[in-house]
């Protein structure tokens, strides 16, 4: 029953009220038959199901089970469509709060995620994903790799043109491809997702060959997001800086205005005739208007939503969710963040971490589950590796440690590492120290983690910062566990992550030098073959979790919160917001 | 008087100076890097972080940079790294913003600051000079942020009368004005009712009231006038204090200003911005302080420059 006394404990030091005693208890002894049961409980307890997407509107906006068919209209989709396409009636505006203001709308430029959610409306992309994660035709109609890999011949649209008039060709997609990798753009993501990017041959006005320099599997999933969507040239060319506030494109929103700290707005497009196929309809837009808002303030976003002020927020605060779910005034629409899960990274340059056994031990120590459970309101689910179960190429076997406090104290015990007199072990006269640069998005659950190391022995040091000072810390040495999730829908973020030429200056925040890792995952970029990409990234998966170079604790849920009175919104692959079916009901 | 002012302008050049090192200093000492925050929310390899704070100018030493900084500003070139633009343009947009939400504090805390004292002063020992004692002090007490919720929470959420957020009118100022005079109207009821008291004992009152004068003109006409000096420095030093709370009502209300641009531009770890902006705010802070000295030859004519 020490599951039982640690909840409970955990309970009492955050008073929270929300589940009393009876359920806790009932719950937490079938938690004790095992943690396997884990996902069919939480199933049942009617939290997000173990499949992608969840929505609590009983209109069906989202389809929540994995459809296998991707194309086709909503009909296909597997959930019914709430009203057929004829009731809907066009118009109305929406205003969202996001919780950050984008620096700039030029996809090219800009990293922010905000930036992405706003981008979707106004810029269409080669291909978009489906909700299963197939890749649909969008401006490119057809594309084909080569057998080397190293050529994809686009073939893309005639009939789109940009919000300024001007034709959309292979053209716009050589002009934009080159200038993402231009100097002068400053670009960190969208390089990042065109990797060895070499040049483009545009063959036709609606042919162009993008050539790398080897051969890129992840090239299809970069240019599905908003990242690579396609801005006007002649709107770059003419004043490439006005633009980075001044987006074009061919989406089914315009831009309009940009109040810095203020407001974005954009309205329809009445020339947008098409479509891709993911989506519930064709032609123009419902919406007439989208407004986007900032507020960086979690609750303050909150105030906006039930104030009237937002329809729509995103980021909905943890501790609110279950709240604003049960508000049928509202709906939460959610979905897992596919990529990196809520993980801490060990760093192994540093002792006490640069202990293979000290890091294993601090895997099974962490009773995820109720870092789920309490710290996160019971709205998230445990993660035990460091891809999240919906990214392609996910490995389950690779998820080696379950909350395990004897295990965790056998492993320090035969490593050397005795216990002290105040319960914090020791080796060779030193502590088992260790110190988290903390920012505030582990606030909720970094005490808890702390308590649950506690009872193996390990001190924890919180130290709070802002995430650029955490940044900071770990480039230092100065950190030994360090919290970071990323949003991703290809297994290739993990060589930002773990490859060792981005150990200094980079994000491999374990700094684990390894030349398998590096072989493997350069091969896996490399190669096209899903085969053989499987195959190595179950080794990588392993590798780095043999290794216990992080310790994984649960998947992101990306949410909005919405007015009930909108519907059709969905949430993408990625879990951001496609607006484009939304309509007032 | 010309004189004055010219000296005091040029004194004002070296403050400038030692207050843009000092920013400088502070913003580059702690911790961060801002290619390193900006990118480390979705990814890049160290290459590339590497070959964009190169472009940035971000790997040369700290003098050069400052230089750079000091040169540009100057020529109005500096830009911010996060939105690209000029950083005296993002300031000017978002300066008056500030400067209206600190105006309309400023004028009804004063007015209503100026009435609680006043009547206070002059019917010491009553209902309303402990009452408004009472509401000074709450005013000093209670955290503006926490006002501002509670105040939202009812206004705005519940009874749905006011915005929550945004900066749209005057249904917009409301709140936020209604949290940043109540610190105001605290510290300035305090101040004219100590002050009017002083004034009140003075000879030349009890000859006012001997010469027959009605009293209410006796209270204002000579005593308040006489009681303004230290409001006016007050008036003066609150603005300072206005520019700062109202970095935190400006977030709270969502409401565009320079308090949000210097905030947002220090978690991004934009030098330029939050160096740029922080010079600008000083530069405005001591052109007020100026004005502040010289409206006191205005009210008392025994001043003179």
């Amino acid at each position: 029953m020490r599951d039982e006394q640690l909840i409970d404990e955990a309970q009492r030091q955050f008073g929270s009220m929300m589940l009393n005693r009876r359920t806790l208890l009932k719950r937490v002894s079938i938690l004790g038959i095992g943690a396997t049961a884990l996902p069919s409980l939480l199933a049942a307890c009617g939290s997000d199901n173990s499949s992608d997407s969840t929505s609590t509107s009983s209109s069906g906006g989202s389809s929540g089970s994995s459809s296998t068919a991707s194309s086709g209209s909503s009909g296909s989709s597997g959930s019914p469509p709430s009203e057929p396409s004829g009731d809907i009636k066009p118009g109305g505006s929406l205003t969202i709060g996001l919780y950050l203001e984008p620096d700039n709308l030029d996809p090219a430029v800009t990293p922010y995620a905000v930036s992405h959610t706003i981008m979707m409306n106004i810029y269409d992309t080669l291909v978009w994903r489906a909700e299963d994660g197939s890749f649909v035709p969008g401006l490119a109609e057809k594309w084909e790799a080569s057998t080397d890999g190293t050529e994809y011949t686009l073939t893309v649209r005639s009939d789109v043109k940009f919000h300024d008039g001007t034709d959309f060709n292979a053209d716009a997609v050589k002009f934009f491809l080159d200038h993402i990798v231009d100097p002068a753009s400053h670009s960190g993501y969208a390089a990042a997702l065109l990797g060895p990017y070499d040049h483009t041959d545009v063959v036709d006005p609606t042919t162009a060959k993008v050539t790398f320099k080897f051969p890129f599997a992840p090239f299809l999933d970069g240019a599905s997001q908003a990242f690579l969507g396609i801005p006007s040239p002649t709107a770059v060319k003419k004043d490439r800086d006005a633009f980075l506030h001044h987006p074009v494109g061919t989406g089914f929103m315009k831009f309009d205005e940009w109040v810095l700290k203020d407001h974005i707005s954009l309205s329809k497009n009445p020339e947008y005739n098409w479509a891709p196929s993911i989506f519930g309809h064709k032609g123009p837009a419902y919406l007439d208007k989208i407004t986007f808002r900032f507020y960086t303030d979690d609750p303050t976003r909150l105030a906006a939503l039930e104030s009237g002020d937002a329809d729509m927020i995103n980021r909905v605060a943890v501790s609110e969710m279950n709240r604003i779910k049960s508000d049928s005034k509202y709906e939460l629409v959610s979905k897992f963040q596919p990529g990196l899960p809520g993980v801490l990274f060990l760093d192994t340059r540093r002792p006490p971490t640069d202990d293979l056994q000290v890091r294993k031990a601090l895997n099974y120590a962490t009773n995820r589950e109720a870092v789920c459970k309490v710290g996160l309101f019971d709205t998230t689910k445990p993660a035990f590796g460091p891809l999240w179960e919906s990214t392609p190429y996910y490995s389950e076997a690779a998820g080696e440690y379950k909350f395990d406090l004897d295990m965790a104290k056998k492993t320090l015990d035969d490593a050397g590492w005795k216990e002290g007199a105040d319960g914090i072990r020791e080796k060779d006269g030193k502590k088992l120290s260790v110190n988290w640069a903390q920012t505030p998005t582990q606030e909720s659950w970094a005490q808890l983690a702390q308590a649950q190391w506690r009872e193996a022995g390990v001190d924890l040091q919180l130290n709070k910062m802002t995430s650029a000072a955490a940044n900071q810390a770990i480039a230092d040495d100065k950190a030994n566990v360090f919290y970071n999730s990323w949003n991703a829908s290809d297994p290739v973020i993990l060589n930002n992550l773990f490859l060792s030429k981005n150990i200094d200056g980079g994000y491999a925040w374990s700094k684990f030098p390894s030349d398998d890792l590096d072989s493997w995952l350069n091969d896996a970029e490399q190669t096209l073959d899903k085969n053989k990409r499987t195959d190595l990234y179950n080794k990588i998966q392993k590798l780095i979790m043999d290794q216990a170079l992080i310790v994984p604790v649960y998947g992101i849920l990306m949410n909005d919160g919405i007015h009930a009175k909108f519907k059709g919104l969905k949430l993408d692959f990625r879990g951001y917001e496609w607006l484009y079916d939304v309509h007032q009901s | 008087m010309t004189a004055y002012i010219i000296r005091r302008v040029v004194s004002m050049v070296p403050v400038v100076f030692i207050v843009s090192i000092l920013v400088f200093l502070m913003i580059h000492l702690t911790p961060g890097d801002p290619v390193q925050t900006m990118l480390g929310q979705s990814g890049a390899s160290a290459e590339q972080i590497r070959q964009i704070r190169h472009e940035l100018g971000l790997d040369r030493s700290w003098p050069v940079q400052y230089v750079k900084f000091m040169e540009q500003m100057f020529t109005g070139k500096e830009k911010s790294i996060t939105t690209q633009r000029p950083v005296i343009s993002e300031f000017w947009s978002q300066f008056p913003n500030t400067l209206i939400l600190a105006a309309c504090s400023l004028v009804v805390a004063s007015l209503v600051g100026v009435a609680l004292g006043v009547i206070a002063a002059t019917h010491p020992r009553t209902t309303v000079d402990y009452g408004s004692m009472v509401v000074s002090f709450l005013g000093i007490s209670i955290p503006n942020f926490w006002l501002a919720l509670v105040l939202v929470y009812f206004f705005a959420v519940k009874l749905n009368w006011l915005p929550a957020t945004g900066a749209g009118g005057v249904k917009h100022l409301i709140l936020p004005v209604l949290v940043l005079a109540f610190q105001q109207v605290a510290l300035i009821a305090r101040l004219v009712r100590a002050s009017m008291l002083e004034t009140l004992e003075e000879d030349y009152i009890k000859t006012a009231r001997a010469k027959g004068i009605h009293e209410r003109t006796v209270w204002l006409g000579h005593g308040l006038r006489n009681a303004l000096l230290p409001l006016v420095t007050l008036i003066g030093l609150n603005f300072g204090y206005l520019l700062s709370g109202a970095v935190v009502i400006e977030i709270v209300f969502a409401r565009p200003g320079i308090g949000r641009l210097i905030v947002d531009a220090i978690m991004a770890k934009d030098f330029p911005l939050v160096q740029g902006a922080i010079l600008l705010t000083a530069i405005v802070y001591l052109l007020v302080n100026l004005l502040t000295d010289l409206s006191y030859a205005v009210i008392d004519p025994r001043i003179r420059y």
